[in-house]
């Protein structure tokens, strides 16, 4: 068995491997000089073997696309026709591929989150992408720019019905389809927009990430531009689970993938200063849904003032009875991991470019 | 005189078309690996409408008839070239001119080249 992660960063991909958790290997980087703002592991064509591996690589010259690798990095493929590719009517070019997200249960089918604010289906496994017309065609489009740009970054699917997929936007928030894309709606209720005139608003909330509870998209978690949040109903309606945890603000929600209940968050001091509380970079922990957090990773450092991107951060499960694999990058490019829930970290690498994208897998 | 009708074609008692161009585009090394390892591809231009001037956008449209992830890495989806791709023909910076619409005279080259940017 080994733990992979692909990493994505400002100048290039880089891949680490491991067969403990514990001595780490570092290749890369692939895709030199240019930005990997999003990577994914999806079921390879045929299923079997090893995962395909996909990038969202941006050149600041030769613009935006997806590769995809059947070897774990070896060699690369992009469509010859170009792979997330706006139709002419749309009048918009791809600016940015911001999240990759493979479809658990239904082989084939991977979802692409992009800039500007669009929602992408493939049905290839992820070497061409169809805009998905009914979230393009919202009469809420254009959404509010982030500051990092206007984008879907967040894809959550359903195990149990694949007409439901939920994504999430900076800023727009939480939007739900129950008819495989056909028609969206905002699903906000409870969410503050602290920056808007009305803090409640039915959309328009900056939603920083949302994850999928062990038991099932039925219980979601949201990472909020100031606020943590959870939903008993699908995204029907939130509520607060930020007492306990040093700060609201952040960027990574990660979900255990086995057990129910178990979620860590990483905070960063606020909106005005996105540095670890007091330089002390930590992860919070709980068992519990967000009643009771606790601050776990007592050996990463205590004088950090970098910051982990939304999708600098993943999880991934090793096996039954057996510990995930937790892993993230931080923007001055450090990598750390952990196969105790997060108790202690390795030191994956140090001195890349700034972490933009981490994705883990596990290969037999 | 009379312009040529819309059928007029070689052999069939109308005027003759003027023949393809072929132009040479010369790529900078960041590109090669999408040309089968080449430094220039040679594209052919076609000469109808009889009217048309060969220009940068047609050198491009048979660009990406030919080799449309090549052409891809130029232009985006909606034919605008990239903000740091620089197109110049016969020496000279085709944004200085009249952008895509450019002529190529016979025999310029077409040079693509990569500006100066990122961090």
């Amino acid at each position: 068995m080994t733990l992979v992660l692909a990493i994505g960063t400002r100048k290039g991909l880089f891949l680490a491997r491991s067969t403990d958790g514990a001595a780490w290997t570092v290749e890369g980087p692939q895709f030199l000089m240019q930005e990997v703002a999003a990577v994914g592991f999806v079921t390879a064509p045929g299923g079997g073997g090893a995962p395909r591996l996909l990038a969202g690589v941006r050149s600041e010259h030769w613009g935006p696309g997806v590769s995809h690798s059947d070897d774990l990095g070896e060699t690369w493929v992009e469509a010859e026709a170009g792979s997330v590719v706006f139709p002419d009517d749309t009048d918009t070019a791809l600016e940015r591929v911001w999240q990759l997200h493979g479809d658990p249960v239904r082989p084939g089918v991977v979802w692409a989150g992009c800039e500007p604010t669009s929602l992408w289906r493939s049905d290839d496994a992820g070497e061409t992408f169809t805009l998905v017309r009914g979230l393009w065609d919202h009469p809420h489009r254009p959404w509010a720019p982030g500051f990092g740009g206007a984008a879907v970054h967040t894809v959550v699917t359903d195990p149990q019905d694949d007409g439901r997929v939920l994504v999430a936007m900076s800023s727009g928030g939480v939007y739900v389809t129950g008819d495989s894309g056909g028609t969206w709606a905002p699903s906000n209720k409870g969410i503050s927009a602290y920056f808007l005139p009305d803090p409640y608003p039915e959309y328009g909330q900056c939603v920083h990430k949302v994850a999928a509870d062990a038991a099932g998209p039925a219980v979601l978690y949201a990472q909020n531009h100031h606020g943590v949040y959870r939903s008993d109903d699908a995204g029907a309606t939130w509520t607060s689970i930020a007492d306990g945890l040093p700060s609201d603000f952040g960027f990574v929600m990660l979900a255990h993938p086995q057990r129910p209940g178990t979620v860590w968050v990483l905070p960063l001091e606020a909106d005005g200063r996105r540095v670890p509380p007091g330089g002390r970079l930590r992860l919070h922990r709980t068992g519990d849904g967000g009643r009771t957090w606790s601050e776990v990773g007592s050996d990463l450092p205590d004088e950090s003032w970098t910051s982990v991107l939304r999708d600098a951060a993943d999880v991934v499960g090793t096996g039954d009875g057996t510990a995930p694999l937790l892993a993230f990058g931080t923007r001055d490019g450090c990598v750390w991991a952990s196969t105790d829930e997060g108790a202690t970290f390795v030191e994956v690498a140090t001195h890349l470019p700034d972490v933009l994208s981490v994705r883990a897998t596990v290969v037999a | 005189m009379t312009e040529p009708g819309p059928v007029a074609v070689q052999g069939v008692g109308g005027v003759a078309p003027p023949p393809d161009r072929s132009v040479v585009v010369v790529l900078p090394a960041a590109l090669r690996d999408e040309a089968d390892g080449r430094s220039t591809v040679t594209v052919s231009v076609t000469a109808a409408p009889v009217s048309a001037a060969v220009t940068v956008g047609r050198v491009l449209d048979a660009l990406a008839a030919a080799h449309p992830r090549l052409e891809r890495r130029l232009r985006d989806e909606r034919g605008t070239l990239r903000r740091h791709v620089n197109v110049f023909v016969a020496g000279d910076d085709c944004r200085a001119l009249l952008g895509q619409d450019t002529p190529v005279p016979d025999g310029a080259e077409v040079v693509v080249l990569p500006n100066i940017a990122g961090g």
